[in-house]
């Protein structure tokens, strides 16, 4: 079965060449009340409103799902919500309110959804908002300056600096609605794979297809206008394994846009996924491991993400009256210059590719949240530290917006990359990769060594992942493995990289913190050292009534 | 301290009058609950400590709603709904693992197991989910009723010795009702229509128009052989009109429009003439001036007076606070006694489907422990009677009277219905106003006060406060002696239950239903209030909380000269 719904979506993604203001709803309705703010918004004795901007988002959603043949928690008509954030910055190019956290634990925009589709309620809640906006910057600027004099704070970086205009305008396509009959019965089917393994306690089948239009004006006059589609196919399922501890196993694979719908490629899938779950039935408790690990792609995302992206983020910390420390400020902020990982990889930050052998990439920002237009960045050459992303508020050593100031309904425009590729100057195939790994762990005397399709979230230097591979240096041969607990790992795994793969895969990340979503590139890794301990959590006990 | 809400616009629980018998072994959800329950309970019985006792209950349904506002929809959505609930009992009637812990209110928050299910199409998916859950369920289960053993060992006694539970009795009935095709498009144009009569209203500060829609059918399936299949159908249209002051006091007036089907939603012009009317009530009270604390004479209007009833009186007829130390019981110890005014009684009657034509959305035909509903008085004449019960006995009452009541994923307890004061001797609303200008003028008062719609509020029954009630007045006249009346704005009703309700002198005979949703600690439940405007000797009226926040510096971008669309 092949759709080609989502080719016609593809077609109508072209640029409009030089960028006017587009005339539809939600630009009249952000410029009208921009042009108001602009001029009259003050309060006697409060700083003015300095800089100004709103984004837009309308989102449309439409998912079928189903367990074991059966629909499940599915929504035919497509959903859809409208939802908009505003922000403030008081006071003026020199200090203003910005970079400053006048709550507990907030730095973000007010905002709010379920707008009403309509230029009057665009409108209104714009003016409610910006009102909102202007009364927290205001409170911001003042409560900063106080900070400033009581921690003699003194910098001759200005809080803002001037940017070029930018704009960037697609034209928006209708979400191309799906037929529910038919992919229900798809998911239907693809979920009935699940009754083959007489264990598996849920086993879910999803198809999720969303389109998100975004629209940002700023009260410099840059502006932009895109769309982010996306189509996954879900899967989950638990089942208890033979030592009795509870899995829960889920994944979402992005599908290729315009090949969203090809109905073997769904299946391919869900058996890969069903395969994975045999797997983790059958899988043995690791014992204390101390060496090298062969990462997947997939993994190599997380292993990048968690290493260095989130350490190239934020690289001007916040001041904040409660906190004397930002600890959402990246390790790299310090490091220009500086060696931070193998010299095998050179990395890029490309803000303005959409794709990625198909697949949409999360990052996609042509103009960034502060109206700059965003740039490509080389971040890291020859092992060393080159660049980091910046805002309209300088860093020492970068003094310019680099376009990479990034906001959500949870953050203030921050210092964030977009889409992270990771590109090895040797890439190797993936019997080569295999070949290394085997080699690395027959040097050091090992039995053993390890493959890892994910890498866990990692908190103080510790994370736990569900499943991976043993592989045996004697004869290569591979044994499923629960309950792996990652400890040790530090920035200086990212120098310890042995080889990178030519099996370059993109993953999709969204910042717990700021929801600032960013995609990874990269291909498989050997990485020389990672601790590997066994889990420590408990069996569950045998269930009273054995499944039906 | 407990807090209750009387929040009018939620979706409606309407009783579906119409409706067939049905064959309990021709409906799949029941026969699959049936096997997997007679399966599961087989075993769950014999474990240490024993399950006694097992619940299932399958809400499968559709839910509808659309909200609109300045001439655009905010949110429309069209879903299914299948959840699966159980409830399992560890320990024994006399003892169990819902028992109150005394020092710690956790037990009472513990949620019922549930979770969406697929479809029973397909049996595998729903048998499997039914099994997790059940498992889930049974293992909480027996943790709490650890706690609770530990716990009774070791705090001090209750003066309710009561057992924790009494089996239901058991039931067998089937009724189904079609679906009622639901398309809510042609509403839109008419939701839009009325959103469109707020453009240019410089008090208003936000608006919101809603309809919505959920039916389906419950079943209900227990290990004491209880099979029930029964239908629901809620049909609301709503709007909220609000506006705040440069004092920060909100303002607020709303409509709500409870139907049997979508064929009865208001017309346009009926609407149009509603908001038309609820615009004027706000921009008076925008510009009304702020009351003053004060004790006086005060008529209650019927929807007043229904909210009053409900939060004042009805929560402490409730049965189960009488066995929670944590508690003030202030009923305990009073059947026999008269608690109230003579004049008035109060009745829950959940077997009643509408009043004067308005559907009640307290109604239902068996309660969410599956206890067939009945009516019951509960103070009769002043003298108190009865409590609302739940499979949950009290000293003296030792049977569930079909009002153990809960939202999807609670355990149930004992809550309102359709509550329902009537007075002995009424009048007429006119001769009620007579009557209050006279008990101004007797008392020496400069004012008294006529509420004529009392909003959200809530009643303190903890023992760790004052048993007192607090109720936003949204629309209240001060009257004067000579009959002139004076909107004000920013006062709440206060005081304490024995009290107040001793202080009614007179009831018209206007009777009106208020229908609304009543949240405490087993959720969300609709349900329904009746009665007349009430005379009161005295009320004592205090200032209400205002907002922190100004209106918004400029004014609304509809209302400003010059400002195009």
């Amino acid at each position: 079965m092949k759709n080609c719904f989502l080719l016609l979506l593809l077609s109508l993604w072209l640029p409009l060449g030089a960028a006017a203001l587009p005339d539809n709803m939600y630009f009249r309705a952000m410029n009208d009340e921009m042009k108001r703010t602009q001029k009259e918004l003050r309060v006697k004795g409060s700083p003015k409103p300095f800089f100004t901007a709103y984004k837009v988002a309308y989102s449309t959603v439409q998912r079928f799902s189903a367990q074991f043949g059966a629909p499940y928690d599915s929504f035919h008509l497509p959903q859809t919500n409208l939802e908009a954030a505003v922000y403030i910055y008081a006071g003026d190019a020199k200090q203003n309110s910005s970079g400053f956290v006048n709550d507990t634990y907030y730095y973000r925009p007010t905002g709010t959804d379920a707008i009403p589709l309509s230029y009057d309620g665009l409108r209104r809640m714009l003016w409610r908002l910006t009102d909102l906006a202007y009364v927290a910057a205001s409170d911001s600027y003042e409560k900063k300056e106080a900070y400033k004099r009581q921690k003699n704070i003194k910098t001759d970086l200005p809080d803002f600096t001037k940017s070029p205009k930018a704009a960037y305008v697609k034209d928006i396509p209708a979400f191309p609605v799906l037929d529910a009959q038919q992919y229900q019965q798809t998911v239907n089917e693809l979920s009935l794979l699940g009754k083959q393994l007489p264990y598996l306690e849920h086993f879910r089948v999803g198809l999720d297809v969303s389109q998100q239009d975004i629209y940002f004006l700023d009260s410099e006059g840059d502006f932009y206008q895109y769309s982010v589609p996306s189509v996954y196919l879900s899967l989950s399922a638990a089942l208890r394994n033979q030592a009795g501890y509870t899995e829960t196993v889920s994944d979402n694979v992005p599908l290729v846009w315009g090949k969203a719908l090809d109905q073997d490629f769904l299946l391919e899938k869900t058996r890969q996924f069903l395969a994975r779950l045999q797997d983790t039935y059958a899988a043995q408790k690791p014992q204390p491991y101390l060496g090298p690990v062969l990462l997947e792609p997939k993994a190599a995302g997380g292993f990048f993400n968690q290493l260095f992206v989130r350490n190239a983020n934020h690289s001007k910390p916040l001041l904040s009256a409660q906190s004397e420390t930002d600890g959402t400020a990246g390790q790299f902020k310090d490091k220009l210059g500086m060696r931070v990982m193998s010299n095998l990889l050179d990395v890029y930050d490309r803000p303005q590719e959409a794709f990625f052998q198909g697949q949409p990439l999360q990052g996609f920002m042509p103009v960034d949240d502060e109206g700059v237009q965003a740039q490509p960045l080389q971040l890291v050459q020859g092992g060393k530290l080159l660049a980091l992303p910046t805002v309209r508020s300088p860093i020492e050593g970068q003094k310019q917006s680099n376009g990479h100031a990034r906001m959500s309904g949870a953050t203030y425009p921050r210092a964030a990359l977009s889409n992270v590729f990771f590109e090895p100057k040797q890439p190797l195939s993936k019997q080569e990769m295999e070949n290394k790994l085997l080699q690395r762990c027959r040097d050091l005397e090992l039995d053993y060594c390890y493959i890892l399709p994910r890498f866990p979230a990692i908190s103080g230097g510790q994370g736990e992942v569900g499943f991976g591979w043993r592989i045996y240096s004697k004869d290569g041969h591979k044994e499923p493995v629960y309950g792996l607990r990652l400890t040790g790992v530090t920035t200086r795994s990212l120098r310890d990289i042995l080889a990178a793969g030519d099996d370059a895969a993109v993953s999709y990340f969204v910042d717990g913190n700021t929801l600032i979503s960013s995609s990874v590139v990269a291909p498989s890794l050997v990485v020389d050292e990672i601790e590997i301990l066994p889990t420590q959590r408990k069996p569950d006990r045998a269930p009273f009534v054995p499944l039906p | 301290m407990k807090k209750f809400f009387v929040f009018a616009l939620a979706l409606l629980w309407g009783g579906a009058a119409a409706g067939a018998v049905c064959q309990m072994e021709q409906e799949v959800p029941l026969r699959l609950m049936d096997k997997e329950l007679t399966r599961s309970f087989k075993i769950l019985k014999k474990q240490k400590p024993p399950i006694y006792y097992l619940s299932y209950t399958y809400t499968q349904g559709e839910v509808h709603s659309m909200l609109v506002a300045y001439d655009g929809v905010a949110s429309s959505k069209d879903g299914k709904v299948s959840v699966a609930e159980v409830l399992a009992r560890a320990g024994s009637p006399e003892l169990d693992n819902t028992h109150a812990l005394r020092g710690d209110r956790e037990n009472w928050s513990v949620a019922a197991w549930n979770a969406p299910v697929p479809d029973p199409s397909d049996p595998k998916g729903f048998l499997t989910a039914w099994w997790k859950a059940t498992q889930q369920a049974a293992e909480t289960a027996q943790q709490d009723f650890s706690r609770v053993q530990s716990n009774v060992r070791s705090m001090a006694d209750t003066r309710d010795k009561s057992p924790d539970f009494v089996f239901p009795p058991k039931e067998n009935y089937c009724r189904t009702q079609a679906l009622q095709p639901v398309d809510l498009q042609p509403l839109e144009a008419r939701l839009k229509a009325a959103s469109n009569q707020v453009r240019g209203k410089a008090f208003v500060l936000s608006a919101s128009f809603s309809v919505s829609v959920e039916q389906g059918h419950r079943y209900f399936a227990d290990s004491r052989g209880t099979r029930l299949k029964t239908p629901y159908g809620f049909f609301r249209l709503s709007y909220q009109l609000s506006g705040r002051g440069k004092d920060g006091l909100e303002i607020s007036r709303d409509g709500i429009y409870d139907v049997s089907s979508v064929q009865q939603f208001p017309s346009q012009d009926t609407l149009l003439a509603d908001v038309q009317q609820s615009l004027r009530e706000l921009e008076e009270l925008s510009q009304a001036p702020e009351g003053d604390p004060f004790n006086a004479p005060t008529i209650l209007q019927g929807r007043a007076a229904a909210v009053f009833v409900h939060e004042v009186m009805g929560h402490r007829l409730e049965g189960f606070r009488l066995k929670n130390a944590g508690d003030g019981q202030t009923l305990a110890g009073k059947v026999g006694q008269q608690v109230i005014s003579p004049l008035i009684t109060i009745t829950a009657d959940p077997t009643m489907q509408e009043f004067n034509g308005e559907p009640l959305r307290g109604h239902y035909e068996y309660d969410d422990e599956g206890v067939k509903a009945r009516p019951v008085t509960l103070i009769e004449n002043g003298v108190l009677k009865n409590f609302l019960m739940q499979s949950s006995p009290i000293e003296g009452f030792p049977a569930s009277n079909g009002h153990g009541r809960k939202q999807i994923g609670r355990r149930a307890e004992a809550r309102m219905s359709v509550i329902r004061a009537t007075a002995s001797e009424t009048v007429p609303y006119a001769r009620l106003e007579e009557m209050l200008l006279e008990e101004i003028k007797r008392q020496g008062k400069p004012y008294g006060f006529i509420v004529e719609d009392l909003g959200g509020g809530y009643t303190l029954t903890g023992t760790g406060l004052p048993q007192s009630f607090k109720l936003e007045a949204k629309r209240v006249f001060k009257v004067y002696p000579d009959g002139r009346k004076e909107v004000v704005r920013g006062l709440d009703v206060v005081g304490t239950p024995l009290v107040s309700f001793n202080k009614i002198l007179a009831a018209g005979d206007d009777d009106t239903v208020f229908n609304g949703s009543c949240g405490a600690d087993s959720g969300w439940v609709p349900q329904s209030n009746i009665a007349p405007s009430l005379l009161f000797e005295n009320l004592e009226m205090e200032k209400t909380r205002k907002s922190d926040f100004k209106p918004p510096v400029l004014p609304a971008p509809d209302t400003q000269k010059g400002d195009e669309k």
